[in-house]
């Protein structure tokens, strides 16, 4: 779309002066001579004191442009241009072909008083228009109750007005909306969640007739629960007699989802959301129920807010009698395996219930009467057996569990001497390994005078056999030969010595750029 | 062996022998940038450290020391550890010692191990020669050069430099055998290139390998 700013004269009588740009018809300034403007194009009005295009009679008042012909133009009240300013554009609207619209200037009061009124004569061309072409429409699936649409253009077109339509479930979307701007081609529209998901159908056009094809997608529904979970008390739970609640942990939920406690009639009790443990304010009828899970998405997270069974059940069972459920040792751990000082720690598959959990040890396997504590870490001397007690009613038989453990003077895969200094330090440890020199000397390679390296002549020597007991062709982890050669700076790039390992022996072959050259270095046969 | 006593590690690596010696520090020390020490590489392995990240650069020259042994020669820019060792037997022991275990040779006076040294060296790896390669330009490390240690305190880690070699022009460089201390990553590497020319004025690196054996090992005490 073209942009035109005419200029006034507001001092000379006669108001239009000229058409800044390069018009398509004439100047304006007669009717036999229009001033040719298309669909779209805009106009601002600019006093000549600014251009200076009559420079000495430029006169540096404000005025007023009047005659904006009703149903052309985006407005039709008078346009006021302000002293040495332009104005705001104004836009045609609609397209006449062929018509010719008349603008008339007045003055405006003060300053110089202007000679007369003269007339700019403006017509308005037939608009070309290309429809745009529709490319897709595609829906998200965000946790959300709303989904956006977004309808793509694979071409904007050109022309007219960009205008778009997005709809569910009206195949000739019909609810136009101008573009934010006539080069955007992705536009966007926000959908409800519904059960059925139905069609979204897309539409863009640049008039009525200059329209796109009509695309579409189907909508989307509410996304249903994740109803894979776990319970991590397993299948069963056992809870004391005088127990008022019990706790079920969801693992494996979805942290959007609601997770609730049903009991066996169907009675919906406490709830958690995502993974967690549920506090049921209930008891098992009859001293033994099945509760079973059920899982919802929220509405606000794209569900229907429906549960719906996880099929996930647990019996719980509540114990008669005394009311104590003994804990269950699960192990006996110990830490520090290479220090003298161990400490072991009782870890229990449960705590049991009814009672108040206590930990004893002892040395021998009899249920102590005392030396019970909330503990449950305890000394351990090396290279004995203790015997460890955990019980919600200290030595009331079938309250506690017990387990034994013993504890040697190292762990079974630690071995080795270790060495201090005079001053208590470690110089050797269990840990380190020493190089041992199983054989040392000096070895002896020549050249030979046979080039092996081609355009870069290079000659090689081999060493004869060296002892070395112990060593294979692949062992190189524990038998490793030392070696240290005096290679010339010049020689860089060279192989200099290989290894060339054997059983029990070993060559060196050495490799130079000088024919016949002898050379001669230590070595030490390490067996580490 | 038929007699005698062999310990070994927790990974069954060996401890020692009483077959076989073992080696010691003869002495230890910082050298300075461009400061010198000279070994005798027939029997001493020369051996370098630093407790922060960067090059050990230094320049070995054969016969250039006094007495005609070996010189290296500091040209890292900064000071770092060196210490010189040799065999057991060797190496006098720091303290008279009225307790411990010494283990002797067959000949009675060949000491092969004592625990009347102040330090012991705990061995991590001998690498063979040509067996460390790197390739490319190193002198942006630790890019272009090869991984020689990977774990726990790179900065109680002692590396060899009986044959390394140090160029620093940017025009015929040359990386030999040259220890690079990664501390922040626990990692050291080495580099071994050197530059070619091209006519009519191009250079660029060409990879190398040891032609020495690397030890790498620790102190302890």
């Amino acid at each position: 779309m073209a942009a035109y700013t005419l200029i006034v004269d507001t001092f000379n009588g006669t108001f239009i002066n000229s058409i800044t740009f390069n018009a398509i018809g004439g100047d304006g300034l007669s009717s036999g001579n229009p001033f040719v403007m298309q669909v779209g194009d805009t106009l601002a009005i600019q006093n000549d004191y600014t251009q200076q295009i009559n420079p000495g009679t430029a006169f540096n008042g404000a005025l007023d442009i009047i005659g904006w012909t009703t149903g052309y133009w985006n407005s039709t009240s008078s346009l006021l241009s302000f002293a040495n300013t332009t104005s705001t554009a104004r836009t045609i609207l609609a397209a006449a072909a062929g018509n010719t619209l008349t603008l008339s200037a007045s003055a405006d009061q003060g300053g110089n008083a202007l000679a007369g009124s003269d007339e700019f004569f403006i017509e308005v061309a037939a608009a070309s228009i290309t429809a745009p072409t529709a490319n897709n429409v595609t829906v998200d699936n965000l946790d959300d109750d709303q989904y956006t649409a977004t309808f793509n253009l694979s071409a904007g077109g050109s022309g007219g007005l960009l205008q778009y339509s997005i709809e569910k479930n009206d195949a000739t979307p019909d609810d136009w909306i101008d573009a934010a701007t006539d080069g955007t081609t992705s536009f966007q529209a926000d959908f409800t969640r519904t059960s059925t998901p139905g069609t979204i159908y897309a539409q863009a056009r640049r008039s009525a007739t200059d329209v796109s094809s009509i695309v579409s997608v189907a909508g989307r529904g509410f996304i249903a629960p994740d109803l894979g979970i776990t319970l991590s008390e397993g299948s069963s739970l056992l809870i004391g007699s005088s127990d008022t609640s019990f706790v079920v942990t969801v693992a494996d939920g979805n942290s959007n989802d609601q997770y609730q406690v049903r009991d066996s009639s169907g009675t919906q009790h406490e709830t958690v959301i995502g993974n967690g443990a549920i506090t049921v304010t209930d008891l098992p009828s009859g001293g033994s129920e099945a509760y079973t899970i059920f899982g919802r998405r929220p509405t606000g997270s794209g569900g229907s807010n429906s549960y719906s069974t996880t099929s996930t059940s647990i019996t719980v069972t509540q114990q008669s009698g005394s009311g104590i459920v003994p804990p269950v040792i699960q192990s006996i751990t110990n830490d520090n395996p290479n220090s003298s000082n161990v400490t072991a720690t009782v870890n229990l598959t449960s705590p049991g219930s009814g009672g108040t959990l206590n930990y004893a040890q002892t040395t021998g396997n009899s249920v102590p009467s005392s030396g019970w504590g909330t503990g449950n870490t305890f000394t351990h001397p090396r290279n004995t057996t203790r015997y460890y007690w955990a019980s919600q009613s200290t030595n009331t038989v079938g309250a506690y569990d017990s387990a034994s453990h013993f504890v040697g003077s190292y762990s079974a895969s630690v071995y080795g001497i270790q060495v201090f200094n005079a001053s208590g330090n470690l110089t050797m440890d269990v840990s380190d390994r020493v190089s041992g020199i199983v054989s040392r000397g000096s070895l002896s390679v020549t050249t030979g005078t046979t080039n092996v390296g081609g355009a870069v002549p290079q000659y090689e020597g081999t060493s004869s056999a060296i002892s070395f007991t112990g060593m294979t062709t692949t062992n190189d982890d524990e038998f490793e030969v030392w070696i240290s050669g005096d290679i010339p700076t010049a020689q860089f790039g060279l192989t200099n010595f290989v290894i060339n390992r054997g059983t029990n022996s070993y060559t060196v072959t050495y490799r130079s750029y000088t024919a016949s050259e002898t050379i001669s270095a230590p070595y030490f046969n390490v067996r580490y | 062996m038929s007699y005698g006593i062999e310990t070994f590690n927790s990974n069954e690596n060996l401890q020692f022998s009483t077959s076989q010696e073992t080696v010691s520090v003869i002495t230890s020390g910082t050298v300075a940038n461009n400061g010198t020490v000279d070994f005798d590489n027939s029997k001493e392995i020369f051996m370098v450290n630093r407790t922060t990240t960067g090059y050990c650069l230094g320049d070995v020259t054969v016969g250039g020391g006094a007495g005609g042994i070996e010189r290296f020669t500091n040209l890292t820019g900064a000071t770092i550890n060196y210490l010189k060792a040799t065999r057991t037997s060797q190496v006098a022991e720091n303290s008279a010692g009225t307790y411990g275990i010494r283990v002797f040779d067959t000949n009675g006076t060949t000491r092969l191990y004592s625990s009347n040294y102040s330090q012991g060296q705990s061995l991590i790896d001998i690498l063979s020669p040509n067996t460390v390669s790197s390739f490319g330009d190193p002198t942006s490390p630790p890019t272009n050069l090869a991984l020689i240690y990977s774990g726990t305190g790179p900065g109680d880690v002692w590396v060899s430099m009986t044959n390394s070699r140090y160029g620093a022009s940017l025009q015929g460089g040359y990386y030999k055998e040259l220890p690079y201390y990664d501390i922040s990553n626990n990692k050291i590497y080495m580099a071994n290139a050197y530059q070619q020319f091209t006519f009519p004025n191009t250079y660029y690196w060409l990879g190398s390998s040891n032609s020495s054996s690397i030890f790498l090992m620790k102190r302890k005490g």
